[in-house]
């Protein structure tokens, strides 16, 4: 024990440099992590000072509460099944099946997660609105006469647009346990005369559990804790909707809190839930990676069948896309009644600056490209540094370290911006005062994960032994790393900017949740903002949509193409 | 430059790599570490470069307590085992990159990286990258970027275990002609042992995190000091037996019934010792035979034209024994014969 800790004082003392850079990301960590999360704890539990479950007791005793918990839960389970329907018939298609296009396919296969469901939901409402383009089309045919409201609630579109935006990421994670699934169980299974479904069911789902878990338990997250799809689709029966209206009374309502608290436990429990049964299932599967999967040609008729049906579940998701673009350039008031807008102009794009005096359109368009710019710094300094230190440093707090990092990953944003608001008010951080700080702070902190990710996988590329060899012939260790370290992980750090700099102009809760004044507004808080005034501001909406669609598209574009296949790995749990 | 290790530990958590590891190395010498896989070969090399502190203990550079000096103040050179060559830089830049550290004029690092490469021969090769060199180009490029700083101690990591037979015999006498040559201190990491004996001007021999000895390569092969060594290096015959008396330099041992004689080459604390000798310090014979003689029969006897292994079964185990030149097959499978040999060429060992 003694000499344990002697030799960490002598190891830190040989790796000063590494106890300097523990010391700043424990500071950050525990400033924009640790310190609001607890504070949302600590406010959900004492009220006026003094310790009380009562709040708790009201919440689950109360069904306008526990409701909106149930009524979440729901979504995110029904959200989690269907994605699950449609994302394992195309992983086991895409990995067991060699067919026409199938190359095409797979490389098109993230496409709708790209853009979030927060701003293709108005293009979705042209299409299924009462006077949207399904019902003309229906009328026209004859198959109807009186328009239905296919929206009905809400609900149904939100679970909708959630599906079609979040298949992908269950495909990508039940590809890849499909694809390390040792073919010779298969072969042995067969051999006892399992064949067809009965295979599935007893050999591949149970083999392909890790994946599914993997995926599920995203998806379910995602969906649980999303706030901007039923903002648009005006739904207030959710948790996310509750908490961030009570987001402009945290100082009084203790219930926000609570709902926070109840949301990050169910979270919490799942994530860990399903990094148990990730870690169990895993060492069950044999000679992991090391196999190639059998992959059965299907041509003809069949095949041009299967890839047709990937092309129509591809169209599908990136419908409401192409619709917001189409919005984009409608004359306003021109969609309506009809299958697609009857007149186009410009006029949405020069609306933008025509709005600024009311709206701040232009200026938020401007605020995003900032507020992006300074999350992009900050997760490029954090990567490379956390990247560098769990890789390299001997110190024992790399894995504490790791797991922070990883922490976001399981942090609904809705949380994180609401601790900020409701924690930070020094001179220096005053959530209220000046968002603008905290604001990229919170964009920086949620695609934390994907960032050192990206440049970790960049990191293990580069031996210890290269640094070493610099510092022996005389290079300091920091410039070693100049030198040597960072070179060789460039394209690494330049795909992770470009994803951090587009997921943060297309971030939702935190946006709107601590984005208070019309100034400072981040786009996506615009478009939301035009979205619930009078008819004809969506189209301005739709144009700053789409102005955010050609970004981030851009960047995925960028980014892949410096990280190449490795791409799939970052949105990975 | 001298080099010097007093009473070195190293801890990895609660495992001791090093458990108190002393030499000294001679200006100019060229010193190896020998020993098996995970003896602490390596970590002892990197504490010499100062990559690890120790635990406890002291090292020196001539008279310079050098502890706890980080390794780019240390002035060595390093080749480590994989090359470390850095892909992004040519051979040049890789050699290079030490002077412009230091910031010596342009010209003069030309010029010492030319002759560094011309040291190695590979001065055509300056533009290419590690990537499109051999294994031993790569090898060559890694010795004079840490031949071109002057360093005051040259390091190797096993440096030739990823090169092929042929080429590890070539590049053994190309490391040391230039060892010779700029008379650098030196310390060589290996577990292969030709490489150390053939080379080195002393060896330390390591095991589970001590030195077993330190010798020439000669001392160490016909005087090792515990079973460790006698058995580590080359191949030996060692029985288990009693000391029963002294004669003169000699020491008598009796084995199951047999008296023989051997040298004693460290201080012998109880009467259990062991007696071993190398197969080719041994002959068979039918009868006759001065010095120490053992019985047995002819298990297995193979002919290779410059020798005959002869494998003979005697009451106490199996014994080796390998004819050089041999004018005739000497032994036959199943026949009785006797296995002679010194008693100078016999070691007795705690
Ligand atoms: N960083 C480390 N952390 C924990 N244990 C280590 C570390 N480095 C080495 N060891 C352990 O210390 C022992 C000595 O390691 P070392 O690398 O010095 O062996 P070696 O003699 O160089 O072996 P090899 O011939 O295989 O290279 C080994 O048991 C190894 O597992
Ligand atoms: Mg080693």
């Amino acid at each position: 024990m003694l000499r344990g800790l002697r030799s960490y004082l002598r190891e830190a003392r040989s790796q000063k440099g590494m106890f300097l850079l523990s010391a700043i990301f424990w500071i950050f960590f525990i400033v924009f992590l640790i310190y609001p999360i607890s504070y949302t704890f600590y406010r959900s539990f004492f009220v006026g000072g003094k310790f009380t479950l009562s709040m708790y007791k009201l919440m689950f005793s109360d069904s306008t509460y526990y409701g909106l918990i149930i009524n979440s839960l729901k979504l995110a389970t029904i959200t989690t099944v269907l994605t699950f329907l449609i994302g394992f018939p195309l992983a086991f298609a895409m990995v067991r099946y060699e067919f026409p296009l199938k190359g095409t396919l797979q490389s098109l296969m993230l496409l709708p997660f790209i853009v979030p469901p927060f701003v293709s939901a108005i293009g979705m409402m042209k299409i299924l609105g009462t006077y949207g383009s399904l019902n003309t089309l229906l009328l026209r045919l004859g198959i109807i006469h009186e328009p239905v409201n296919w929206l009905g609630s809400g609900f149904p579109a939100i679970v909708l647009m959630q599906v079609l935006h979040l298949y992908p990421i269950m495909y990508l994670n039940i590809a890849a346990a499909l694809a390390n699934i040792d073919p010779t169980l298969e072969e042995a299974a067969q051999a006892l005369g399992a064949s067809g479904l009965r295979l599935i069911r007893t050999v591949v789902i149970p083999l392909s559990m890790p994946g599914i878990f993997a995926g599920a338990s995203i998806v379910f997250i995602w969906s649980f804790t999303d706030l901007g799809t039923p903002l648009m689709f005006f739904y207030p029966k959710l948790v996310s909707v509750q908490i961030f209206k009570y987001s402009t009374e945290f100082r009084t309502n203790v219930m926000a809190y609570v709902l926070i608290v109840v949301v990050l436990l169910i979270v919490t429990a799942i994530f860990l839930g399903m990094k148990l049964v990730i870690g169990r299932k895993s060492y069950a599967m044999m000679g992991r990676g090391h196999v190639a999967p059998k992959v059965r040609r299907i041509s003809g008729a069949k095949g041009w069948l299967l890839a047709g049906a990937i092309v129509v579940l591809l169209l599908i998701s990136v419908l409401p896309h192409i619709s917001v673009a189409l919005l984009a350039f409608a004359k306003v008031g021109s969609w309506y009644k009809s299958l697609v807008p009857t007149a186009f102009t410009l006029d949405n794009f020069r609306n933008i600056r025509a709005l600024e005096s009311t709206e701040h359109t232009l200026t938020s368009i401007k605020n995003s490209l900032y507020y992006s710019l300074f999350a992009m710094l900050i997760d490029i300094a954090l990567g490379v540094g956390i990247a560098y230190y769990v890789n390299r440093s001997r110190l024992p707090d790399r894995h504490p370290i790791d797991a922070l990092t990883m922490w976001p990953l399981a942090l609904p944003g809705i949380i994180i911006a609401f601790g900020y608001l409701a924690a930070f008010h020094f001179p220096i951080l005053d959530a209220w005062r000046n968002p603008v700080p905290l604001l990229i702070v919170a964009y920086a902190i949620r695609r934390m994960p994907y960032s050192v990710r990206a440049i970790s996988a960049g990191m293990q590329q580069v031996h210890a032994a290269f640094e070493e060899a610099a510092q022996s012939v005389g290079a300091h260790p920091l410039r070693a790393v100049k030198d040597i370290v960072l070179p060789l992980i460039v394209a690494n750090v330049l795909a992770a900017g470009v994803l951090v700099y587009a997921e943060s102009m297309i971030e939702v809760s935190a946006s709107l949740i601590l984005a208070a004044k019309p100034e400072q507004f981040p786009m996506t808080k615009t478009i939301y903002v035009l979205h619930t005034m009078p008819q004809g501001s969506d189209y301005v909406a739709s144009a700053m949509g789409l102005i955010l669609m050609l970004v981030i598209g851009a960047s995925m574009v960028l980014s892949s193409r410096i990280m190449g296949r490795r791409m799939g790995e970052i949105f990975k749990v | 430059m001298r080099l010097r290790l007093e009473g070195v530990r190293k801890f990895f958590g609660d495992f001791e790599a090093l458990k108190g590891i002393s030499f000294e190395v001679d200006h100019g010498e060229l010193f190896f570490i020998l020993g098996p896989s995970g003896c602490g070969k390596t970590t002892t090399l990197r504490v010499i470069a100062g990559f690890y502190i120790p635990d406890e203990g002291r090292v020196y550079f001539d008279d310079r307590d050098v502890t706890f000096t980080p390794p780019y103040k240390r002035n060595i050179g390093m080749v480590f085992q994989y090359y470390a060559l850095w892909p992004h830089m040519t051979v040049y830049d890789n050699v290079a990159y030490g002077l412009k550290i230091r910031g010596l004029p342009e010209r003069e690092i030309r010029e010492r990286v030319r002759w560094a490469l011309e040291l190695v021969k590979l001065e055509e090769h300056a533009k290419k990258y590690p990537n499109q060199l051999s294994g031993g180009q790569q090898q060559r490029v890694a010795l004079a970027r840490a031949l071109v700083v002057e360093p005051q101690i040259l390091l190797l990591d096993e440096p030739l275990s990823n090169l092929d037979a042929k080429l590890r015999i070539e590049m053994r006498e190309e490391i040391k002609r230039l060892q010779n040559r700029l008379k650098i201190t030196t310390v060589y990491v290996t577990h292969d042992q030709m490489e150390a004996l053939s080379m080195a001007d002393r060896i330390a021999v390591m095991n589970d995190g001590l030195i077993m000895q330190i010798g020439t390569p000669v001392e160490l092969y016909r005087k090792p000091r515990n079973r460790f060594v006698a058995s580590f290096i080359g191949e030996i015959n060692m029985f288990e037996g009693e000391l029963v008396g002294r004669e003169g330099d000699f020491a008598v041992v009796e084995l199951d019934g047999n008296t023989v004689k051997g040298v004693p080459t460290a201080e012998i604390p109880h009467s259990r010792v062991a007696v071993a000798f190398r197969p080719e310090a041994a002959s068979v014979v039918k009868e006759g035979g001065g010095g120490n003689v053992l019985e047995g029969e002819v298990e297995s006897s193979m002919y290779y034209g410059s020798k005959e292994t002869v494998f003979v079964k005697t009451d106490f185990g199996m014994v080796k024994v390998e004819m050089f030149n041999p004018r005739g097959r000497v032994a036959r499978r199943g026949e009785r014969v006797r296995v002679v040999f010194d008693p100078s060429d016999t070691i007795v060992l705690p």
